[in-house]
């Protein structure tokens, strides 16, 4: 009995110096517990301000306002050349905006000049229509003291500050040296599509004059057509499907002045098969035009570098802003996008970089 | 920290069981309360942001109303010269440049701002071309006039293009943030549905645990109550892990346990004691049952013993035979006293007169051989002693010790205080004692008193005398043999306490 108590008071003392075993562990077990959730509440309330984030936008605020300004904005050439733009002009602090791009009624060119104008601008990049409005126009935007650049196409009688672009002569040049290199195939008859919004009279008259002084040692005959525009349809396909059909003499090349154009052709000669017998030799770029360069249904296009000339343009803008002149040309390269270029061509596309240069 | 921990569980197990109870129930509700309203704050916030997205927008419709009454107004005007429309134009004027004013004119990307900086920029413009032409009405330069009203209607058109198609915009980006609202509200709901679940888990399992802690002591005492109700006393007892009420039924119980425990003990050892009295009542009894039996057997009947020796006495006192009468004093005194005081209590006075009486009537028989010298304190005369327990010793030492010697025949008897005891000694100069015979008197084994029995015939043995001391006194250390070898007599020492009557 005696022994029992005492084997008690020592078990009962052995209890004591491990009493807190039980609670540390509870403790411990509490306090994971509470760790883990607060953790868990941390990084999922990140993670909601995270996704909550995409709901509002990031925006950034700029000193200067450029507008850009085309009267056909869809292209993917035009994409190209606005964002060559905008990237440029975020260098400088300027927002490059597209007057009106986010309205339901397109403004027409002229009207966006005017909204220009009224909006006070710190400057504008016009790509321009050949029409007497437009000089009217730039002539306004200046006397309001807004630097115009004209890009691609120059508006030479108007008081613009600038034109980024290549002039209409080299650009005849350009294709006629593309045919001197495909003259092997006794070419005898090359039809050159003007579009008429792009080509007045007098860029027409410079591009057949660079084009027929490059080929002249060849027996080439050209037949010049201007498409018309009408309300934005043209009667490209019509022309296009008289050649094909042998409604009008059938040419060995025919030459597209602007990417619809291009485009057209490559569809009929596709559809038709005439692959063998046409070759077309485009203007500017897009993916639809560099498949079919790459599937052999067109032989090779001329452009600009969209890029380069969006950003070109900006640069001659600002450098008027920051001296009050500029100089009154600024060339930009072209390029001839063959099979041979054009997975290269894919492959550099959107980093703006300089392409295979042809002069 | 650990201990600082440690001190806090316990200060917080040491509450009363109701207040832990509520503290567990408030600190799972408060849990539960602060991530729920930290879940709603969340909710709350989203849709101020939604609401903030536009929060520096324009009213359009408001706008829109101005600029077309600014329209009608300029064209009144400028057309029929009606004050009233110059009256309107200025109000609305007014009201109109206010609004355009609080429009922010930082140049951004973002699509509504912009939007708007461009209503800024036209409206401006518009009203400028509206001031001067109703200068120039005012003027009446009419050409001047006609020309700022082409213009004005031009920007008026591209300035309700614009209010429309911000209003457009932001219907649109409403509807945007309304889906993205709705997705993230979703989300939200399963999200606070998987937090709240899993909080509800993590919540039960913590008082699932705790509350386990607060009964499990329970559960054990349950446990331990079953195996003391099984009569097993010898369990091991928890010291109260708490100071709460299962902390104090712990502490109760084991209090129970000790007092039964202790209750037990003492039952026990009261038993065990009740038990050794009545074993030596019962030894007592039977050690007096057998002297009785063997005065039994030796006794005469004592009326005719007495009688007799009456008769003789009247018989010498008529012959004149002064010493028979005395002797046959002696004789009667002798017997009576065996007979009166055979198992009574007795005092030292009376046995030493016992021992007188019993002298003369073996000295008559051995013709005055025998000496008895004697020494008493006379403060021990009067003690309590029990009867008939010298006078064997004294017979002892005439059988045994001087029965066969030649010599002069000596017995001192001694009776003095020692330490507070009375110490009585019977020696004689007999033959003594050998050294066995003595260890197997001091040490008696059964074999001893059956020959002291046997040896003593009608007397009572040593062993006798020593056991009914040892009862009497209830002491073990009573008597002592002692010898110093063959012819060197015999010392019987009896020590006990003092017990005065």
């Amino acid at each position: 009995m005696k022994t029992d108590m005492e084997a008690d008071n020592n078990r009962r003392s052995s209890t004591v110096s491990t009493d807190a075993a039980p609670f540390k562990k509870l403790w411990l077990f509490a306090g994971a517990v509470t760790t883990a959730s607060i953790v868990i509440i941390f990084i999922s309330y990140y993670l909601l301000l995270k996704n909550h984030k995409t709901g509002d936008m990031d925006y950034s605020s700029y000193k200067y306002h450029i507008a850009i300004i085309s009267d056909e904005t869809d292209t993917s050439f035009w994409r190209d050349v606005y964002s060559g733009a905008v990237e440029a002009g975020a260098g400088y602090g300027a927002y490059v905006e597209q007057i009106g791009d986010n309205l339901a009624d397109r403004f027409s060119m002229e009207d966006a000049i005017n909204i220009a104008i009224y909006e006070h601008v710190d400057g504008i990049l016009l790509r321009p229509a050949g029409n007497e409005e437009t000089q009217k126009l730039i002539d306004k935007a200046c006397s309001h003291g807004i630097p115009v650049i004209t890009m691609q196409k120059d508006v030479p009688g108007s008081k613009r500050q600038g034109f980024v672009g290549i002039n209409d002569y080299f650009l005849g040049q350009e294709y006629g040296k593309r045919m001197l290199r495909m003259a092997d195939n006794e070419i005898r008859l090359v039809t050159v599509l003007f579009p008429g919004a792009g080509f007045n009279e007098t860029s027409r008259k410079w591009f057949r004059l660079g084009l027929s002084n490059t080929v002249q040692q060849y027996p080439i005959r050209f037949d010049f057509r201007t498409i018309q525009d009408d309300r934005g349809l043209n009667n490209a396909e019509d022309v296009i499907q008289d050649m094909a059909e042998g409604n009008t003499e059938q040419p060995d090349v025919i030459i597209c002045l602007d990417e619809v154009l291009t485009q057209s052709a490559y569809q009929l000669i596709r559809d038709r098969g005439l692959s063998d017998r046409i070759q077309v030799i485009g203007s500017y770029i897009s993916d639809e035009i560099l498949e079919g360069i790459e599937q052999g249904y067109l032989d090779s296009t001329i452009t600009v570098d969209p890029k380069a000339m969006g950003r070109l343009s900006v640069e001659a803008l600002m450098t008027y802003k920051k001296y009050h002149m500029v100089s009154y040309y600024t060339e930009v390269g072209v390029m001839l996008v063959d099979q041979s270029w054009a997975a290269q061509y894919r492959g550099e596309d959107g980093d703006g970089e300089e392409h295979h240069m042809e002069k | 920290m650990g201990r600082n921990i440690i001190w806090k569980s316990r200060h917080f197990f040491d509450r009363s069981l109701r207040t832990k109870l509520i503290l567990l129930v408030m600190f799972t509700m408060t849990v539960s309360l602060a991530i729920n309203l930290a879940l709603f704050g969340r909710i709350n916030k989203t849709a101020k942001n939604m609401e903030q997205v536009y929060a520096t927008n324009i009213r359009l419709g408001e706008l829109e109303r101005l600029l077309t009454d600014i329209e009608s107004d300029v064209y009144q005007y400028l057309n029929i010269q009606n004050q009233n429309a110059l009256e309107n134009f200025t109000a609305n004027r007014q009201r109109f440049g206010a609004m355009i004013e609080e429009i922010d004119d930082t140049i951004t990307d973002h699509p509504a701002r912009r939007m708007e900086r461009s209503i800024r920029s036209l409206a401006l413009s518009y009203l400028e071309l509206t001031d001067s032409a109703i200068e120039a009405k005012q003027a009446y330069d009419a050409a001047s006039y006609r020309e700022s009203y082409k213009e004005i209607q031009t920007i008026y058109t591209y300035l309700l293009a614009y209010i429309r198609g911000l209003d457009t915009l932001r219907f649109k980006a409403n509807s945007e943030n309304y889906d993205v609202l709705y997705q993230y509200l979703r989300y939200l709901e399963l999200f606070i549905t998987a937090v709240l679940a899993g909080v509800t888990c993590c919540l039960t399992v913590i008082l699932y645990v705790i509350m386990g802690n607060f009964t499990r002591p329970l559960e054990e005492l349950a446990v331990k109550a079953r195996e003391v109700g099984k009569g097993n006393f010898g369990i091991s007892l928890k010291k109260p892990e708490s100071r709460d009420e299962v902390g104090t039924v712990t502490e109760a119980f084991n209090q129970m346990i000790v007092s039964l425990n202790d209750y037990i003990r003492k039952t026990r050892e009261s038993m065990e004691l009740e038990l050794k009295m009545k074993e030596r009542e019962l030894a007592m009894e039977s050690l007096l049952k057998d002297a009785q039996l063997k005065y039994y057997q030796a006794q005469i009947n004592p009326h005719f013993l007495f009688n007799t020796l009456n008769a003789g006495q009247q018989l010498a006192m008529m012959e004149d035979a002064e010493k028979t009468y005395i002797f046959m004093e002696n004789m009667a005194l002798f017997f009576r006293y065996r007979l009166r005081k055979n198992g009574e209590e007795s005092t030292l006075r009376e046995e030493v007169e016992l021992i007188d009486s019993y002298m003369y009537i073996m000295n008559v028989r051995y013709s005055n051989e025998i000496h008895l010298e004697k020494q008493i304190h006379d403060s021990l005369l009067n003690i309590r002693f029990p009867g008939m327990v010298l006078q064997p010793v004294i017979e002892n030492a005439l059988h045994h010790g001087l029965g066969a010697v030649e010599w002069e025949k000596h017995i001192w008897f001694l009776a003095v205080r020692e330490q507070g005891e009375a110490v009585i000694s019977v020696r004689d100069n007999g033959i003594g004692i050998g050294e066995d015979m003595l260890r197997e008197l001091n040490h008696g084994s059964g074999q001893t008193r059956a020959k002291d029995e046997k040896d003593w015939g009608n007397g009572v043995g040593l062993v006798n005398v020593r056991e009914r001391l040892r009862l009497y006194f209830n002491r073990e250390n009573v008597l002592t043999v002692e010898s110093s070898g063959e012819g060197k007599g015999t010392t019987v020492v009896i020590r006990v306490p003092i017990l005065q009557s």
